[in-house]
């Protein structure tokens, strides 16, 4: 694969990604090193072992010979329903120059997957697996919002930069709110499974009105 | 039997934290000195026991039946308003009042004996970003206090550095220089915030988000670095200039004003990590092999 790989504290290493999708190395990773603990970036990994060294050199040997496997890094896909209502799908439509039937058509017809969960506890990030050139250069010409809510409502269903996200409490945030949903993406009290998603999940929107 | 809070300070509690869940955006918390709260611990010949974590201001309660108490910390501590050592085990018997004050910035430790405090997530910390855990201590909160026994008369052989003036890190990811002498801005569970004249050069704004770490050393475009800590985001996209060694985490919550920041070898964090190591296997005394009441 090709990669930049640098030591990230005592115990790490960063490996920086050419290509954007970093969940497609994560099982070959896992059987590569079972007993490290890796996590994702939008557009790296990192690697951290149990003992104190420069891990660098022997993580670059072992990259040479792992190959992305998108199949086996499909976890299991979820349907969100999604009420499209938020506070910014009319601006979001004329930024993008489509009514909001067509975006409601265009955001449900999208796979999305979880390619990281931060920010916030259970925060996802989500990221376009079938979009054709013309269609992921046109979602990611929404950027962020110039200045930032103090309170987004949670649930919200929100675009910026080429993702999508979905806030799973009450929080500042400076995405492009476009609907709400009623699915619980985070919750401490289920110690099982506290967080809905996780990084490789795919998520399919689904229109609902109440 | 109960604890009552007579005055709560700002005072969290915490405990080993929750390492691990940082894959679904769950930060590690956890003491923010680890180090004084597991002298705490194991001046009452416990591990894992939650802990009142003092940050600002007094903290002074009252017990309804007997119990072993340990604080650890710079701090003044009163039984009934008769002044004791800090830094030991102790018994606290039913009806008396402790009150800790704490002598500096840096935070205090108390662990109470039997301190019933429901977990989260496997830990019983208060996550001072996603407010996951147990809420911050009121005055006027009352615990639930099981009988449980502990060690008494224990003290310590060492006491953790009170005013840190050096912090040594690994250099990377990104390649900044950020040694040197630094002033420290603001000091918080979720990170430091440092400050100089000439800020850091190099910075390239905003990277897509990765992975984060207690430590890590963030660089904004400002050129004010921020070391993040126990309660920081889990992912960002600051570049990463250094990271604190593991051994010196526990020393941001007792960071001088002004201090160093110092690039060192893996050797030098292995040695730390060790030298630590044998410091706590060996920092609490038992001057009469008294053992337990």
């Amino acid at each position: 694969m090709k990669a930049s790989v640098y030591s990230y504290g005592e115990r790490s290493v960063l490996i920086e990604l050419a290509d954007t999708n970093p969940t497609a190395y994560l099982s070959s990773l896992r059987k590569t090193y079972p007993t490290a603990e890796i996590r994702s970036g939008l557009q790296s990994l990192v690697i951290t072992f149990d003992e104190i060294a420069d891990h660098t050199d022997s993580v670059k040997v072992a990259l040479e010979s792992i190959q992305p496997s998108n199949e086996e890094t499909h976890g299991k896909t979820l349907i969100i329903d999604v009420e499209y209502d938020g506070a910014d799908l009319s601006d979001v439509c004329n930024a993008l120059g489509i009514s909001k039937t067509q975006l409601v058509s265009f955001h449900t017809a999208i796979t999305w997957q979880v390619a990281l969960i931060g920010f916030a506890p259970g925060f996802p990030y989500l990221v376009p697996t079938n979009l054709n050139q013309k269609e992921a250069k046109l979602l990611s010409q929404l950027e962020r919002l110039a200045i930032p809510r103090t309170k987004v409502p949670a649930g919200s269903v929100a675009l910026a930069t080429g993702m999508c996200c979905v806030y799973p409490s009450s929080m500042p945030g400076g995405w492009n709110l476009i609907g709400t949903t009623e699915e619980k993406l985070f919750d401490s009290n289920n110690s099982n499974q506290p967080a809905l998603l996780q990084v490789g999940d795919l998520v399919q929107f689904r229109e609902v009105n109440s | 039997m109960t604890l009552r809070v007579i005055q709560s300070g700002i005072t969290l509690i915490q405990d080993h934290g929750r390492p691990g869940l940082s894959d679904i955006g769950v930060s590690s918390s956890g003491a923010f000195d680890s180090v004084s709260y597991l002298l705490a611990n194991s001046l009452l010949g416990k591990s894992g026991a939650p802990a009142f974590e003092i940050l600002q201001g007094k903290l002074e309660f009252e017990v309804a039946s007997t119990t072993c108490v340990s604080v650890v910390g710079n701090a003044a501590v009163f039984i009934g308003g008769n002044r004791i050592a800090s830094n030991t085990s102790f018994q606290l018997l039913a009806g008396q009042q402790l009150l800790i004050e704490p002598l500096g910035t840096s935070p205090c430790y108390v662990v109470v004996c039997g301190l019933q405090v429901d977990q989260t997530l496997g830990s019983r910390s208060f996550d001072t970003l996603s407010a996951i855990g147990p809420a911050p201590v009121q005055t006027g909160a009352v615990f639930e206090l099981e009988h449980v026994l502990g060690f008494i008369g224990n003290f310590l052989s060492f006491k953790p550095e009170y005013s840190v003036s050096v912090l040594h890190y690994i250099p990377g990811p990104m390649a900044i220089d950020i040694s040197g002498d630094w002033k420290r801005e603001s000091l918080t569970r979720t990170g430091v915030r440092l400050n100089r004249e000439n800020p850091v050069l190099g910075g390239v704004g905003n990277l897509p988000s990765f992975p984060m770490m207690p430590g890590a050393i963030q660089v904004p475009p400002s050129g004010q670095p921020v070391i993040l800590s126990v309660d920081s985001g889990t992912t960002g996209g600051y570049p990463v200039a250094g990271v604190v060694i593991e051994a010196e985490l526990q020393k941001l919550s007792r960071l001088s004003e002004t201090f160093k920041l110092e690039p060192v070898t893996f050797d030098y964090a292995r040695n730390a990590k060790q030298k630590l190591e044998n410091s706590l296997s060996s920092a609490v005394i038992d001057p009469n092999q008294m053992g337990s009441w």
